[in-house]
């Protein structure tokens, strides 16, 4: 966390939280998988931005970005599954003010963390709590679990791996989630 | 790491990037641990992250997953959470059913799979087709999905296969033999494939399970410890009924398999239930308006995606009235 630039401190505060936005609006132009996909290059291509404190919205620009990668993968043909046509769909997404689901998400998103890391197997689980949550050094949990430290940092890092695999299925689909695909969940 | 797979979804080449971005976040993973435990060169770190933008941004995921343990533990919310006792660890289940309970409608629903064996434990894949659209999704080297017209499914990795979760239309799961265990969901009934192929329908009235191939074990409400749909066998199962499975004839097989091929068959139905299916594949739906011709039979095999042949032997042979419209067509007496 110490160790990350100003470009990642803007990129994960001004950017990042808006995920559920980009994949919304890339979701009306390319299918599921590659929505998911067009955002990354989209945040490959900002983080590659020498000029990014010139960047007076970031969200909307990063739409843009996302816009343009769509218009360059038609005028490609890279993209076979596009499912509208993209001339008169790419102008408007309607802003379904993310900014209150980003909110709400971030408090749910610790729920659901916390939840996530009672998932995890014993030990993994076991090494992220007394880190994380007891806040105790390396050295004094390889001392109470009787291992050694590099052992302790595989464990963490084990747990941290499955945490962040489970935080990507936002990624590839809840993202969706204040559409008709839950009310049918709902509804059943 | 962990062994995380790869996936490959259908046509689309992202298998590459899915592993590549695995094997990035492993490392962004291991970087973080690194420096969270003072073992990290910082030079070394720097070069890695320089290298690909694609390491920059998993460092920042990585990071934040951090800053939210943080999180929990400054917002006193890990207080409400400890360690399960190791003997109760095995019968714990696998969500939080409490905190699913306030998540609200979606996690009410999520419940209720729970308890079907839906488990929560990998990212799950969303995969639809419209009107008239069909779609074949590749989850594993074995493993097929096919979607036909107007589906809705979520298909997700577990420990040992896949669970599928078929929420609206038609699909038709094949299994090949080497194949990881699938197991499909489809509101409250649970379908558990043997190696082969297997069409699942979602109808108003129930769903539709064919066997084609192998067979499967069907669990219901009403059958929970499952019944079994053996080669060539179809069930229907209703909101609390069971049917007893009962044999699939050639004709059947064709039939479930047609639309496959883009194709609809008819052997004898009446017109009203034909058209009811036909206009599962059609955006501008056949709307019946003079009842006394609902029970017109026919068959014939036609093109699912062009009702135009279909709506002409109607036409030529019972002189049924046609009335293409905007946004519908009318099907009248003659």
């Amino acid at each position: 966390m110490t160790w990350l630039r100003p470009i990642d401190r803007w990129f994960a505060e001004e950017v990042l939280p808006h995920e559920r936005h980009y994949l919304r609006c890339a979701r009306q132009w390319v299918r599921g998988e590659e929505a998911a996909d067009l955002v990354q290059e989209a945040y490959l291509k900002l983080l590659q931005f020498d000029d990014w404190r010139s960047i007076r919205d970031p969200r909307a620009y990063a739409v843009t970005t996302i816009r343009n990668l769509v218009l360059q993968r038609v005028r490609r043909s890279r993209v076979v599954s596009i499912t509208d046509i993209p001339a008169q769909n790419l102008v408007e997404v309607p802003d379904e003010r993310p900014d209150v689901f980003d909110v709400v998400a971030s408090r749910e998103a610790l729920a659901s963390l916390l939840s996530d890391v009672e998932q995890l197997p014993r030990i993994c689980q076991q090494v992220i709590r007394m880190r994380k949550f007891e806040d105790l050094p390396p050295r004094e949990i390889a001392r109470r679990l009787n291992i050694s430290t590099s052992t302790v940092e595989t464990h963490l890092a084990r747990g941290m791996r499955q945490l962040m695999d489970r935080r990507r299925a936002p990624i590839s689909h809840t993202s969706a989630r204040k559409t008709d695909e839950d009310d049918m969940l709902a509804t059943q | 790491m962990t062994g995380i797979h790869g996936h490959w979804i259908g046509q689309n080449a992202m298998s590459r990037a899915v592993r590549d971005g695995q094997k990035i976040d492993d490392e962004a993973v291991a970087w973080l641990v690194a420096i969270d435990c003072g073992t990290a060169d910082r030079e070394a770190f720097e070069r890695w992250r320089e290298a690909d933008p694609a390491n920059a941004l998993a460092f920042i995921r990585a990071s934040r997953i951090g800053l939210e343990l943080d999180l929990i533990r400054e917002s006193g919310l890990s207080e409400q959470s400890a360690l399960p006792e190791p003997s109760t660890e095995t019968a714990k289940p696998a969500i939080n059913r409490r905190r699913l309970l306030q998540a609200g409608a979606a996690g009410t629903a999520l419940l209720g799979l729970a308890g079907l064996g839906w488990s929560v434990s990998a990212a799950a894949h969303d995969v639809r087709t419209k009107i008239g659209e069909r779609r074949r999704v590749v989850i594993d080297k074995d493993v097929t999905l096919d979607l036909n017209t107007n589906t809705h499914l979520r298909w997700r990795r577990t420990n040992n296969g896949f669970d599928v979760q078929l929420l609206q239309g038609e699909l038709l799961l094949d299994r090949g033999m080497a194949s990881a265990p699938c197991t499909l969901t489809c509101q409250d009934v649970r379908v558990v494939p043997s190696p082969g192929r297997v069409d699942a329908q979602l109808r108003s009235d129930g769903v539709d399970v064919l066997v084609l191939h192998g067979e499967a074990i069907v669990h219901s409400a009403s059958s929970p410890a499952g019944i079994r749909v053996a080669s060539m066998q179809r069930t229907t199962v209703g909101r609390n009924t069971a049917s007893v499975p009962s044999p699939l004839s050639k004709t059947d097989a064709d039939t479930a398999g047609a639309w496959q091929r883009g194709e609809i068959e008819f052997h004898g139905e009446p017109l009203d239930i034909a058209v009811a299916e036909y206009n599962r594949y059609l955006t501008r739906p056949m709307i019946i308006v003079d009842p006394s011709i609902g029970q017109i039979r026919l068959g014939g095999r036609f093109s699912n995606s062009d009702p135009s042949e279909f709506l002409g032997s109607l036409t030529a042979l019972y002189g049924v009235k046609v009335d293409e419209e905007a946004d519908r067509i009318r099907l009248g007496g003659g």
